[in-house]
């Protein structure tokens, strides 16, 4: 018996592997994504990444490692001064 | 009982502190039903620098009795571990820069009366030897320099980790407290002369046929110096001959005064838990978290904003920002389609950071600074499980 559609869990994504640098300004400079993976979507990711780094430097505690971990994917960055290298690894859901 | 010597709290440790420590004791002299190796002994040390807690952590775990070592770098943090599991033995330095040592001291003798307390300090000072001494504590000494003195340090902690195993049922009698020593008195119906000291303080109570006649202490008589001695939380007593010829200033029943006298001590216990949390601020619902291994700092947020800290520097601004970047982090993981965000880690020169939410509550835990993410996530998973107990 199927659920009607709108009490269903959404499918998470799948993600793929790969890294990407974004610079201080938030664009992406360069990435071994697949180009399915929307730019929109690194820009946004480096966006939120970016912003955490900068409001932790704010409260004197800068970091430079960090990582989300949601239950589909990893996403990891390492601060590159005022930009930052982001590790996108998929996970078990 | 009458003439015996003994102490309720700390042991007498002058044979091991003279002369080079006293005599070693081989594990082998004795018998192996004394020694359950399969339960290790638990020791703590505390101390700021982290040098000396991977030092010393290294030397008392090899010694013979092979004992389990953990450290704090914080007294909170190690008051808070003092509370999670029970320690055998608990080293400490004196001088640290957020919290006295003496404070911990204090606090560990009154709320862990069986503990053995061991300061080991750089600072060599007469006075703070005798206040040390005074706390209730086991041995007092200098960090060891050299490598004899090492060795005859660690042979001075074997000892003292043996000690409660050789001593056997004496032990018992010495973890009794005032309160049970005057029961024992009065319900044998002896006659004798209780005699109290703690440091310098001094304390007679007289006991004739079962009932407790008279009492001095402080410039204080009769049921006033009573309630001031039990006051005391450790100390030395000494059972020596009745006196018949005293003049009886209480004619209260032992029970009577023994009820009121415990009635005083736990209010002046509450009164003083109080005021430690506030000197060490952390609340009850903090101290399981803060003995999550790296944990330094937390802020909790409940579920109606309400923020409990501990050793937060700037409580208002790290909350702000644990709202920003947790609803950050999960405003990305609903748009990427990426399923519930569990934690969010970040490793830096100054600290390392672990947030979580259940959904209600929000935590921050401000971690140690030469963790690294992949390590700050096991705490976090560590605390995430005691946020999910409670």
């Amino acid at each position: 018996m199927s659920l009607p559609q709108r009490l269903q869990p959404s499918e998470p994504a799948r993600f793929p592997c790969g890294s990407y640098t974004v610079s201080a300004n938030g664009s992406v400079v360069v990435s071994t994504l697949p180009a399915s993976f929307p730019r929109v979507m690194m820009e946004v990711i480096g966006k939120v990444v970016l912003s955490t780094f900068s409001s932790a430097r704010d409260l004197d505690t800068p970091f430079i490692e960090l990582a989300a971990d949601f239950a589909g994917v990893e996403v990891r960055a390492r601060d590159l001064n005022g930009g930052a290298i982001i590790f996108i690894t998929p996970q078990e859901y | 009982m009458a003439n015996a010597v003994k102490s309720w709290s700390p042991l007498e440790v002058t044979s091991l502190n003279a002369a080079g420590c006293g005599p070693v004791i081989d594990p082998e002299m004795i018998p192996s039903t004394t020694l359950p190796w399969r339960d290790k002994r638990k020791v703590l040390i505390l101390d700021d620098d982290r040098e000396f807690l991977d030092l010393y952590k290294k030397i008392i775990g090899r010694l013979p009795c092979r004992p389990d070592v953990q450290v704090a770098d914080t007294g909170a943090r190690a008051l808070a571990l003092l509370d999670a599991e029970p320690f055998e033995l608990f080293i400490t330095d004196l001088r640290m820069p957020k919290i006295d040592g003496f404070q911990v001291l204090l606090s560990a003798r009154r709320r862990f009366p069986d503990l053995k307390l061991v300061v080991i300090t750089g600072a060599g000072n007469e006075q703070y030897r005798a206040r040390a001494y005074a706390s209730g504590i086991d041995l007092y000494t200098e960090k060891p320099t050299t490598p004899a003195e090492i060795r005859i340090f660690g042979e001075c902690v074997e000892a003292l980790l043996l000690k409660g195993e050789k001593d056997g049922g004496f032990r018992g009698i010495q973890s009794k407290s005032l309160m049970d020593l005057v029961q024992i008195e009065c319900l044998s119906r002896n006659s004798s002369l209780l005699r109290i000291t703690r440091g310098s303080l001094e304390g007679r109570i007289w006991i004739l046929n079962g009932n407790v006649i008279d009492a001095e202490a402080g410039g204080m008589r009769g049921e006033e110096a009573f309630k001031h001695v039990f006051a005391w939380k450790t100390g030395n007593f000494e059972l020596l001959p009745g006196d018949p010829d005293r003049e009886r200033t209480i004619f209260n029943s032992h029970e009577s005064l023994l009820l009121d006298s415990a009635q005083m001590l736990d209010e002046a216990i509450a009164a003083e838990d109080e005021a430690e949390q506030k000197v060490l601020g952390i609340s009850r619902d903090l101290k399981p978290l803060a003995t999550v291994r790296g944990v330094e700092s937390l802020l909790l947020i409940d579920e109606d904003g309400k923020t409990s800290t501990w050793g937060v520097a700037n409580p208002e601004g790290f909350a702000a920002w644990t709202h920003r970047v947790l609803r950050d982090f999960q405003g990305l993981g609903e748009m990427l389609k990426a399923g519930p965000l569990k934690a969010v880690e970040a490793a830096g020169p100054v600290r390392g950071v672990a947030l979580l939410t259940d959904g209600a509550r929000k935590l921050m835990a401000g971690m140690d600074r030469k963790m690294t993410v992949r390590f700050i996530r096991r705490a976090g998973m560590e605390l995430a499980s005691f946020l999910q107990r409670e």
